[in-house]
């Protein structure tokens, strides 16, 4: 038994840590909200260098033939600085998806190859799913039901959606484009997308967790320093439980982070079930943290003066981009518990049997 | 797949999977198949002193000790292993696990040989079983400010005070606790550990009763009663230190292993499919389940760390919050799976067979206020983990 990291793990994510933290500070995030492409320009160029673009692609096809426990605590660490690139869309979405597809299908292998390179590829579901830099994609993958396509966003007709988090520049696709080319089709496509899935979910889960330390790193930075009533705020109990219970969220988020990175890298039979446990619990923490941190602020952090903000919006836009809380729990529900009842069991004998309604 | 940095080993390896094996046979051949009458019960507690000296007899009772007290020497691992096995198979209440998890380690690093060739045998066999007498009357979370005190006399001390709030303290042989032995200094400072058994000259116990029924909590209070050196841990005056080396690192892990909630976790996912529940249930017995399985994952991973050489430290607080408010959490939602049933004693004739989740729902509300409230746990992890200044 041993559930830690290898040295060359730490390691990897030590050196993607402070590449982020020197790239990618509170000035450069700023810097990719105004800006109309949500990113810093030439910022996904450095990404790609450090090669953590294409962490999750096959070696065959130029990536670097990583899995999911080496890569959680790059998004991890891209959580921490609110990393404003399409890192989770490509690198654990498209990436994965590809590889998966790319033994059987060789226009998956050479669309791997070109994402590998650093070309953005931005998958998304139709008709319902609305995705983050659609449009500033090399190319969309478009699935629809059991095929795979994909075709150049120009080609394609995007709706651009606004939203609260600037960086994000979403879109939805109005309808599959005649020139989009297919990939792949059939059984193959659902099972590569559900790992797809699972890459996903769990890279904005990690994300999540960075950014929660964050968030409370703010928060007590700014309650040790802020005094009122002649003391410092973070002195309060009140103040110091609210941030000791966003600190619990995510110190129990991460092993069922971590448990399910293991899982994912393996192939593990019960893969399904662990990632929607992290997702549990890493979007709690995320959105615990983002509440407890404004609150212990007070109203400076209610400003877009102050950068807490752009944090929260990050992480209440991911708590509900890869499913719903309550998605994931009604999976584990399913495995756990076995199928939901169809209706609701009986009542207590103050309200008398069931009648047929 | 094979690439990459590295894999995790999330499975225990076969010696220590043989070793489950092991305490699983004995368990399924040994644990009574009649609950024992509760262990909070004169009665009852008899009855679980005697399933103690059948562990003892198996090398059962305190695994990870030396031989030559009675252990047999298992990691943490195979203490975690047994732990899950034993809560698994239902078997009965640990009477002895004040001496076990509170005395004894702190014996292991501050007492002397002669201390625990004394007084560690007789604890795993169940000859002395031990209560601690940690709060007074006004000193609780603020135990610092305890004022019984210890004079110094001819080969010891002379003890006069009041101790409260004793688990099982009308039923145990010892006491153990601090007491102020310097009435110059303050607080903190000036306490010196001692080990006081229940029948000497000047001791008097008092039961006192609990809201879950329980019969063996008590006051204890002192009257002149003398302790020889002998029993003294540590350095006179430096019992602060001696009682608080071990509060934070080993007690975070071994005060409730993880096996005890995922077996309740596992129990209540049985009285769920008995008695089925709408969607609001199935989410709250889910999340048990979860939160028994993250605190699991959470151990591991500790344990993973601390057999690396990293020091686990104050962060250990976290722990006793997270699963007090898992076990209330847990047993509330049993206690709406029964209904109306739900407040029935277990002698009542239409008590349903899982009775016993009332009584554990009730005591499961004592978690968040025994072994450091949880208010004191989360200003330690404030202050000490995350750094926000002091209140006071």
């Amino acid at each position: 038994m041993h559930f830690d990291f290898s040295d060359d793990q730490q390691a990897f994510r030590e050196a993607a840590r402070d590449f982020l933290q020197g790239a990618f500070g509170v000035d450069q995030l700023r810097s990719a909200w105004d800006d109309k492409s949500g990113r810093l320009p030439g910022m996904w160029d450095r990404l790609q260098q450090q090669g953590l673009c294409n962490l999750l692609g096959s070696e065959d096809h130029g990536g670097l033939g990583l899995g999911m426990l080496d890569a959680v605590g790059i998004f991890e660490e891209a959580g921490r600085v609110a990393l404003a690139e399409p890192l989770i869309e490509h690198a654990a979405v498209s990436v994965p998806l590809l590889t998966n597809l790319a033994t059987t299908s060789d226009a998956a292998a050479a669309l791997l190859t070109e994402a590998c390179e650093g070309n953005l590829v931005i998958t998304l579901l139709y008709p319902e799913q609305t995705v983050p830099y659609a449009a500033q994609a090399h190319r969309l993958l478009i699935v629809d039901g059991e095929r795979l396509l994909s075709v150049a966003p120009d080609e394609a007709t995007l709706l651009p959606q606004e939203s609260f988090d600037r960086t994000r520049k979403l879109a939805r696709l109005q309808s599959v484009p005649d020139a989009a080319e297919l990939v792949a089709t059939g059984p193959q496509v659902t099972r590569a997308l559900a790992e797809a899935r699972h890459h996903g979910a769990l890279a904005a889960s990690a994300f999540a967790v960075g950014a929660a330390d964050t968030m409370v790193g703010m928060a007590v930075e700014h309650t040790s320093q802020r005094t009122q009533f002649g003391k410092a705020i973070g002195s309060f109990q009140a103040v110091q439980h609210r941030l000791v219970n966003a600190w619990m969220a995510a110190e129990f988020a991460r092993p069922a982070l971590y448990r399910a990175a293991a899982s994912v890298h393996e192939r593990d039979p019960e893969a399904a079930l662990h990632v929607a446990m992290a997702r549990v619990y890493a979007i709690e923490a995320g959105e615990r943290a983002a509440k407890e941190a404004l609150q212990c602020h007070g109203a400076i952090a209610y400003t877009t003066e102050y950068p807490l903000h752009m944090w929260m919006k990050r992480v209440w836009a991911l708590s509900r981009a890869y499913g719903t809380q309550r998605e994931y729990e009604r999976l584990i529900e399913e495995r756990i518990l076995g199928p939901a009842p169809s209706q609701d069991a009986g009542k207590s004998a103050f309200f008398g049997s069931t009648t047929h309604e | 797949m094979d690439t990459g940095f590295g894999m995790m080993d999330l499975r225990f390896n076969d010696r220590e999977e043989a070793f489950r094996e092991e305490v699983r046979t004995w368990l399924a051949e040994n644990v009574p198949r009649e609950p024992l009458p509760g262990g909070d019960t004169r009665e009852g507690f008899a009855a679980h002193v005697e399933w103690e000296k059948r562990l003892y007899e198996a090398r059962l009772s305190v695994v990870s000790w030396p031989r030559e007290y009675g252990g047999r020497e298992a990691s943490l691992w195979e203490w975690l292993i047994f732990e899950e096995e034993y809560y698994r198979a239902n078997a009965p209440q640990r009477v002895s696990q004040n001496g076990i998890f509170l005395l004894a380690p702190t014996l292991f690093e501050f007492g002397t040989e002669e201390q625990r060739a004394r007084i560690l045998p007789k604890m795993a066999s169940a000859e002395v079983l031990w209560a601690q007498g940690w709060s007074e009357p006004g000193a609780g979370s603020d135990l610092a400010s305890l004022t019984s005190r210890a004079v110094r006399c001819e080969g010891g001390w002379r003890l006069s005070g009041q101790k409260t709030w004793c688990t099982r303290g009308a039923f145990c042989d010892a006491v153990f606790g601090l007491f102020r032995t310097d009435p110059e200094a303050q607080r903190h400072r000036g306490l010196t550990y001692f080990m006081v058994p229940l029948n000497a000259p000047g001791v008097t116990v008092r039961p006192v009763e609990r809201l879950d029924g329980d019969e063996g909590f008590a006051e204890v209070f002192f009257e002149d009663t003398f302790v020889p050196d002998r029993d003294v841990i540590g350095e006179p005056n430096a019992g602060w230190k001696v009682a608080m080396a071990t509060a934070s690192s080993e007690r975070g892990l071994t005060l409730r292993s993880p096996g005890r909630f995922m077996a309740s976790a596992q129990r209540l996912i049985d009285l769920y499919r008995e008695r089925g529940g709408d969607d609001t249930t199935r989410q709250r017995v889910a999340r048990a389940w979860m939160d028994a399985e993250v605190y699991n994952l959470h151990t591991l991973r500790s344990v993973t760390r601390m057999l690396s050489g990293q020091k686990i430290g104050v962060e250990a607080s976290a722990n006793k919050v997270f699963w007090s408010e898992l076990d209330e959490s847990l047993h509330r939602t049993a206690l709406d799976l029964l209904g109306p049933e739900a407040e029935l004693d277990e002698n009542a004739p239409d008590a349903p067979a899982h009775a016993a989740w009332s009584r554990g729902f009730q005591f499961s509300l004592a978690g968040p206020i025994y072994a450091g409230t949880n208010e004191i746990q989360r200003n330690v992890v404030a202050q000490r983990v995350l750094g926000l200044p002091r209140g006071r």
